[in-house]
């Protein structure tokens, strides 16, 4: 009589374990495929890496660069996602041989230059990941160094019904 | 008689227990397997993939994508080919399912048409208004 009764709490007890262990693996699971793949880092080293390729012209950087050039038209970069609230950002700095600064064109969110600097310190999700691309160059025969620092924060936009 | 009777029982009860066991293990498996092939995971993947060449592509550029994997998906889910990956404005949608799909925005300004050749998905960028 004993034996049975502590058979059925075994099995009760087993089951529970069994639940929990499921409880366990689905949560797991769906948290590993739930989450979205993390581009960020390679959306800003694009976005880096064409602004890069857009002003510099055969090694130097282009003669009609200044603090009016046109990034989006010059660039074919849509002017609308770099509008507030954007999930993207980009600043172009111009240093002369002395390395004082001559030009600088920022686009975008602001805020994500701290977060820049905050990412080297802190890992987190929700921060924009960034990309600093650095070129030393001639304009006119006299040194230049440009830096460009591009960030995204784009995630993926989930559709319903579409 | 009696024992027997009893005996019986508890290969029945073990039986019954060993068999709920391996349903459950089973089931576990596969909620883990069709998770792993889940429609989420390549919408997530191909409209980022995309997106990314995209950026990536200067205007004349004509790209071709292996599409295998996610059109085998699709067809699972009885989604045409067609309506797998579509671009609108700025963004590429990948939807494997009618209940909607993902979205990821590239920030070229160019023109952008998808369409398939067989089991790939060409790319053509173009300077706007071209």
């Amino acid at each position: 009589m004993n034996k049975k009764a502590g058979q059925k709490v075994l099995s009760a007890w087993w089951f529970f374990v069994l639940v929990i262990i499921a409880g366990g693996i689905v949560l797991s699971v769906l948290i590993y495929y739930g989450s979205e793949i993390n581009v960020k880092k390679f959306e800003s080293d694009v976005l880096g890496e064409r602004i890069v390729r857009c002003i510099v012209e055969n090694g130097e950087l282009r003669a009609d660069f200044s603090n009016s050039f046109d990034v989006f038209s010059e660039c074919g970069i849509k002017k609308e996602l770099f509008d507030k609230s954007t999930d993207f950002y980009f600043r172009i700095s111009v240093f002369d041989d002395l390395n004082n600064l001559e030009y600088q064109i920022k686009q975008g969110d602001f805020s994500f230059e701290n977060d820049c600097f905050n990412e080297k310190l802190v890992e987190a999700r929700r921060y924009p990941k960034c990309s600093e691309k650095k070129e030393v160059l001639t304009l006119n025969g006299n040194k230049r160094k440009i830096v460009v620092l591009a960030a995204s924060n784009q995630g993926i936009n989930k559709l319903s019904n579409i | 008689m009696i024992k027997n009777k009893k005996g019986g029982t508890e290969v029945l009860e073990t039986t019954i227990f060993i068999i709920l066991n391996v349903v459950f293990v089973a089931l576990l498996l596969i909620f883990v397997y069709n998770s792993k092939n889940g429609a989420i995971v390549y919408e997530d993947i191909y409209a980022k993939q995309i997106a990314l060449i995209i950026d990536n592509a200067e205007p004349g550029m004509v790209i071709g994508i292996n599409m295998e994997t996610l059109l085998e998906k699709a067809e699972k889910n009885g989604i045409s080919k067609e309506k797998t990956v579509s671009i609108k404005g700025n963004e590429v949608i990948v939807s494997l399912s009618e209940n909607g799909g993902r979205g990821f925005s590239f920030f070229s300004d160019y023109d952008v048409e998808v369409n398939f050749v067989e089991n790939f998905l060409e790319i053509k960028v173009k300077e706007k208004n071209e």
